[in-house]
């Protein structure tokens, strides 16, 4: 086993050289969250307002149950979704395990509770006046919806990076819906986990590095967002 | 200016199985302006907001043009002619331009008169040393002139004014005033809401009140004694 010292020194010298392997994971890892959290988001966003903004049956339930999704552990989702995609589960006809797409439907399983209830959070605490005011000025419910997603975009951006932030370092779902195959379904959180049970701490390292990078900009772009006041 | 004018029958409201008002009929029109007064919590606002089309009544005849109209057709009309004004006039996270622009903006007017509209805007309401501050940062009275001015572009037939006076000094006060007048004297009808019985007295031909759940209309031709009347009951109550 190498010093800590050695293995970070080696892992910094694999990120700049641009190791092809490992370049290959991060890339697979950044594709896979970023569109499962393009197709989550939206529909999250949407049921969120409607939700803040509308009063229908059922509404209550559906804040608990969304709730309850919370705090579902990762690896019980992919355990829910493998014995659904496994050849003899009631999906296996799609033959989706083992492959890119079966992680994208686990991750949004995983970050649509979470953007929900973060948006429904900031929905509900938005000024009321602000839909009002666009309503009276001639915009369309779709308008004014937008108006108020605008209005309370920072609340909003913040659900979203805690939600890219609990799917790009998942590991139980991924491994166990995706199978950690090389060139594949090997993401940053899934080949970590490997390369540490091989005592190989060198890429384990410098993938660790490349969260931290990662979480960082996202946290220094949402305050350098913050104080733009244009209008869209 | 045709006379645009919209009627409301067996108009109710209640909170939480709470009746707040029951109004048998109520009609509005362009050109006029009408005072609505009432204690606080006797519904003032929600009568407005239920009459700009942006709070749903529990039960409500309107009536358009000798025309019945359900609920959400009714809304689709007042959304195109009515404009209600808060009380503190929300001002969207941009510049005093492009708060005025928003209306126009949303309805689809063309970019040339977009430019042309938000320069008589700011200059009707006095705004142009402002026009590319953030709205949010302006004072009481600014931002009331702002919220005037965004829905005086729009030409609406009715400007429903949620004590338009308040939060404002008296210097700002006479601004907005004077803004009202510009707005009567256009043909607009205008409802007003406010304690500010001495402003409103010169503005409002027409005295509506909210009072035991019910409205009552005090019009007379002694309009004078009629607030003063009004005036010592808000002064009391």
């Amino acid at each position: 086993m190498e010093s800590i010292g050695a293995a970070s020194a080696h892992a910094l010298y694999l990120l700049f050289a641009g190791e092809p392997e490992l370049w290959n994971i991060i890339g697979i890892s950044f594709s896979v969250s970023l569109r499962a959290i393009l197709l989550a988001s939206p529909i999250a966003i949407l049921l969120a307002f409607v939700m803040a903004y509308r009063r229908f049956y059922g509404r209550r339930v559906l804040i608990y149950i969304f709730n309850t999704l919370l705090s579902v552990p990762a690896v019980v989702i992919g355990l829910t979704l493998y014995i659904l995609l496994s050849r003899n589960g009631p999906l296996g006809d799609l033959k989706l395990l083992f492959t890119q797409d079966a992680m994208i439907i686990g991750q949004i399983i995983l970050c649509m509770p979470l953007i929900l209830i973060m948006s429904h959070t900031a929905f509900q605490s938005s000024d009321r006046r602000i839909w009002e005011t666009a309503r009276t000025l001639g915009a369309t419910p779709m308008q004014a919806m937008f108006t108020v997603i605008y209005e309370i975009r920072f609340g909003l951006l913040a659900a979203l990076i805690a939600g890219f932030g609990r799917i790009i370092a998942e590991v139980g779902c991924s491994m166990m819906i995706g199978g950690n195959i090389l060139h594949h379904t090997r993401n940053i959180p899934t080949a970590i986990a490997l390369e540490t049970s091989k005592g190989d701490f060198s890429q384990g390292i410098a993938l660790g590095i490349v969260l931290l990078v990662m979480a960082m900009c996202l946290n220094l772009s949402l305050s350098l967002l913050q104080g733009r006041g244009e209008m869209i | 200016m045709s006379t645009f004018k919209i009627s409301y029958k067996y108009l109710s409201k209640s909170f939480n199985q709470n009746l707040l008002f029951n109004i048998d009929h109520l009609a509005i029109e362009s050109g006029k302006c009408s005072l609505l007064s009432g204690i606080n919590g006797s519904g003032k606002s929600t009568l407005l907001k239920i009459m700009a089309g942006l709070e749903t009544p529990d039960n409500v005849e309107v009536c358009f043009k000798d025309n019945k109209l359900d609920w959400k057709t009714a809304c689709k009309k007042i959304h195109k002619e009515i404009i209600y004004l808060h009380q503190t006039p929300l001002m969207f996270d941009a510049s005093v331009e492009n708060n005025i622009q928003y209306g126009m903006r949303r309805q689809g007017f063309s970019k040339t008169k977009i430019i042309e509209l938000t320069k008589t805007a700011l200059q009707w309401a006095d705004l142009k040393h402002i026009k590319n501050n953030n709205a949010r940062m302006l004072s009481g009275g600014e931002k009331q002139r702002v919220a005037l001015a965004r829905a005086y572009i729009l030409s609406p037939k009715i400007l429903l004014l949620d004590e338009a006076f308040s939060n404002v000094d008296a210097q700002g006060r006479d601004k907005i005033f004077e803004q009202i007048c510009k707005l009567k004297e256009k043909g607009i009808g205008i409802i007003i809401t406010s304690h500010e019985l001495s402003h409103t007295t010169y503005l409002a031909e027409q005295h509506f009140q909210l009072k035991n759940k019910h409205l009552k209309i005090l019009n007379t031709d002694n309009k004078t004694s009629e607030f003063e009347t009004t005036e010592l009951k808000l002064v009391n109550a």
